[in-house]
């Protein structure tokens, strides 16, 4: 029983990453009508980020990687921002297939950029927060993953608030309905995107960031974390933000139950098949109410 | 640079424009000036929606100027029309059904200029459309079609606009909401509101308009004071298509 | 005609192998022969349809994995146990494809890529059967037809070169055949299609599983050419978009465009490793960078880049026939 529940603690609190990931993610989506392949490498690029700035010095103090961790995020959104001015405004015009193969491009040319700039080794800067963890009745409570799933939360509510309250999240609901009536209105669709895509790699970025003081960073640390992102947002509903969210946290518990019980490798493959389940009873998502129309 | 004629709000001239390469409007000659209510009319595929278009850069201009109180709309990007005092009313019903009733009207105030008076003007589009007060709370896709043709139309207020475009607000509504639909415009009218007018319902645009065009082939054939339109033959021609 | 061209190109190929004896440049073009096997395959579903498969490592582990644990454990003939392995990626696809493709969006796609994770995932899990991450090695001694072991490098070129005909003059006949009118007729408008009398979902998943069946055949020649199969390669993300890349970058509305891209692909490849190494990374960021280069520069491949310089030269002598529709 302990075990069971230890185990979907940890499986809730790495869906906190995994809802980061795959809200930024599903924003993008949402808006900008893009799975962007790669963005997982912002994850990843963010993470060699803080571990480059770790390298120049890491402030005392128990929260003192943090410090070098949380610029790397803003740096991911600057990075979203290129990305978007340089590839994908362009490539809005090629159509579906070609900008799939864009972003599948970019996510392995970063993957491979960062393995020649920074080699192939598991990297992990010391720090005492991994390892620290508070200990309740039987179960234990690792901090990093902790802090991780409190910043994941807070983010989930400042997102819902940016997008049912602000000025921004309005406008960008309605370039996501009908882009040309949006503008019509006034809203200036290019900037909307770029936003969009600033905030998705921020998002992104800002995951990274989290896991830093516990995960190894290596070259293709964006994909085990994409991967399931991507199956999160069809199980939540393709276009749907904040139910991304708790896709996040359910695969990460599904994730999690299965690796305690059969194995890791497995779990992967659980995951899958409850993403085509859920394709083949409910493929408007799990926590969409209305089917998306074309 | 010519100077604009003193006193014009809108004024197109020699607009012509196309799809693909063919040419759709052949040189459209406009004018609407503060307070006006001006309607287009014609038979589908005169060019009526496409002037529309034009109007808000949703179509670029082959040729010709497009200028709101002297500032030329030809070559902005379709985002600059709204801000510069122009609102749109879209061809049948053109809510976003995923945003609630508020949020509609909310976005119709989206231009910097509209923003700072959006509490005084969601009371004047409440006052002017009742039905729409108490379902501010829910999605606009809940609305009937008579109830979304009242909020596209009071979005498009929200932004206090210098001249609002309908392009045929009443088609596919019943008599009787057309005919609430003609009493709110009505009352804008005389509250000094421009209105451009696009329609093929003529009896109805034309109680409301003080002036009309009438357009044929992407060309106007008529155009003058309300009676002069209602008693020029080339009216029923244009629709007949004789 | 057509036909008879073909043929005295085969004809062609394998001669010009022949004599070039097992060395570095045999090696080289059989490579180059699947790549173009697989893109084409890949092209029949993905390029034609437009829904963009992320995958297809899924096929070729399946395809292989099946064959050599057959082979290795029980010694079932590859030649035999190939058709299981075929058989097992087609019923993948069928899988896939049943879920995803009577929905609009990139399910395909994200379905497809995450596939090839899982079925990596398997092959890891058990390594018992499969080698796990070391991979299975096999040793040849003798010539085995039915075993597909050949000491000659040679036979496997003839067979891949013969394979790729084979798959050039099947996709060709399908692009010609009601199948493909159907793929066209679902790539233009899939609603248009389905009011046309298309079954769009029934369609897809024919042509998606067509694709994989043959790609699956090609893989299980090249591994036994290669001798060897390492699962991170043959189930992981860079095959897969190699050889979407190869089709993509010939350009996926022609017939050839596979093998340009194949040709193409090799040499970049060919250069990249000897320029840098095949180590570090290079690699990667080659591919990965070459595929945004090639979908920014011309999204319709290099083919359709050829076709343009060709008419550009045209209309500049004069010759210009056809004039290009305003965009």
């Amino acid at each position: 029983m302990v075990f069971l529940l230890q185990s979907l603690i940890n499986g809730l609190l790495i869906g906190g990453v995994y809802a980061l990931v795959a809200m930024g993610l599903n924003l993008m989506f949402g808006v900008m009508k893009l799975v962007n392949f790669a963005h997982g490498e912002f994850l990843m690029a963010g993470m060699y980020a803080a571990v480059l700035l770790a390298g120049l010095g890491v402030p005392a103090g128990f929260w003192g990687l943090y410090w070098v961790a949380l610029p790397g995020a803003f740096l991911m959104g600057g990075l979203g921002c290129a990305v978007y001015l340089l590839l994908l405004r362009r490539a809005a015009a090629f159509g579906e297939a070609a900008q799939i193969l864009l972003t599948v491009g970019l996510s392995l040319g970063m993957q491979g950029a960062a393995q020649v700039l920074a080699g192939s080794d598991f990297r992990l800067v010391p720090n005492p927060i991994n390892g620290a963890a508070l200990r309740l009745g039987g179960v234990t409570v690792q901090i990093g993953p902790l802090v991780a799933f409190a910043v994941a939360l807070a983010v989930t509510a400042a997102m819902a608030w940016l997008l049912g309250r602000s000025w921004f999240g309005r406008a960008a609901r309605a370039v996501a309905e009908d882009i040309a009536l949006a503008q019509a209105l006034g809203v200036d669709a290019r900037r909307v995107f770029l936003m969009t895509a600033a905030l998705a790699a921020g998002l992104a970025g800002l995951a990274g960031a989290l896991i830093i003081p516990y995960h190894y960073t290596f070259p293709n640390v964006g994909q085990s974390f994409v991967i399931v992102a991507f199956l999160a947002i069809v199980i939540a509903g393709l276009g749907n933000v904040l139910g991304a969210v708790l896709g996040g946290l359910l695969l990460g518990m599904v994730q999690s139950v299965t690796a305690s019980y059969l194995d890791l490798d497995l779990s992967t493959a659980a995951i899958y098949v409850l993403f085509l389940a859920v394709l083949l009873l409910r493929p408007q998502g799990l926590f969409t109410r209305r089917a998306r129309t074309v | 640079m010519e100077t604009h004629t003193a006193g014009t709000l809108l004024e197109v001239t020699e607009l012509r424009t196309g799809y693909l390469g063919v040419e759709v409007l052949h040189g459209i000659e406009l004018v609407v000036r503060p307070g006006e209510t001006v309607c287009v009319l014609g038979a589908n595929g005169a060019g009526k929606t496409t002037l529309l278009h034009a109007i808000m850069c949703r179509q670029p201009a082959w040729s010709g100027n497009i200028r709101l109180r002297g500032v030329e709309l030809g070559g902005a990007p379709p985002f600059a029309p709204a801000h510069l005092g122009l609102s749109y009313v879209p061809e049948g019903r053109g809510v976003l059904a995923s945003l609630t009733v508020r949020e509609n009207l909310e976005l119709g105030a989206y231009p910097p200029r509209a923003r700072a008076r959006l509490n005084d003007n969601l009371e004047r589009v409440l006052a002017l459309f009742p039905p729409l007060k108490p379902r501010l709370g829910e999605p606009a896709a809940n609305l009937s079609g008579g109830q979304q043709q009242m909020l596209v139309i009071g979005r498009a207020l929200m932004a206090a606009p210098e001249l609002i475009l309908l392009d045929e607000p009443s088609l596919g509504l019943s008599p009787a909401v057309t005919g609430q639909v003609y009493s709110a415009l009505a009352q804008l009218k005389s509250s000094g509101q421009a209105i451009l007018l696009v329609e093929q319902n003529v009896s109805m645009a034309l109680k409301l308009g003080d002036r009309a065009y009438v357009m044929e082939q992407g060309r106007i054939v008529v155009s003058g004071g309300r009676e002069r339109v209602l008693a020029d033959p080339r009216l029923r021609n244009a629709y007949l298509g004789l | 005609m057509m036909l008879l061209k073909a043929l005295a190109v085969w004809v062609l190929a394998l001669a010009l192998g022949f004599f070039a004896g097992s060395g570095y440049l045999v090696q080289m073009a059989t490579a180059t022969a699947i790549l173009a096997l697989w893109g084409q395959s890949w092209n029949l579903f993905s390029g034609l349809s437009g829904n963009i498969s992320l995958g297809h490592s899924a096929f070729v582990a399946t395809a292989v994995y099946i064959t050599l644990v057959l082979f290795v454990r029980w010694g079932v003939p590859p030649l035999w146990g190939g058709f299981c392995g075929v058989g097992a990626a087609v019923a993948l696809a069928a899988l896939i494809g049943a879920a995803t493709l009577r929905l609009h969006g990139p399910y395909f796609s994200l379905a497809t890529l995450a596939a090839a994770a899982v079925v990596l995932a398997l092959i890891l899990h058990y390594p018992d059967l499969t080698g796990g991450a070391s991979g299975v090695a096999l040793a040849f001694t003798h010539n085995a037809a039915l075993s597909l072991e050949f000491t000659d490098g040679r036979v496997y070129y003839a067979i891949a070169v013969t394979l790729l005909f084979a798959t050039t003059l099947l996709v060709r006949w399908v692009r010609q055949s009601r199948l493909g009118y159907y793929i066209a007729a679902i790539k233009s408008s899939e609603q248009t299609a389905a009011a046309a009398g298309v079954h769009v979902a029934r369609v897809k998943v024919a042509a998606f599983c067509l694709s994989a069946g043959l790609t699956a055949v090609g893989s299980v020649v090249y591994v036994f050419y290669l001798g060897f199969a390492d699962p991170n390669y043959l189930a992981g993300l860079t095959l897969s978009i190699e050889i979407a890349l190869v089709a993509f970058l010939g350009g996926a509305d022609f017939l050839l465009g596979p093998l340009v891209g194949a040709i193409f692909f090799e040499l970049i490849d060919t250069g990249a490793n000897a320029l840098v190494g095949a180590s570090g990374g290079w690699d990667m960021m080659v591919l990965g960078f070459a595929v945004v280069a090639a979908v920014m520069i011309e999204p319709r491949g290099l083919c359709a880049m050829a076709v343009r310089g060709w008419e550009a030269l045209r209309c500049a002598f004069g010759y210009g026939g056809k004039t290009l529709a305003p965009v």
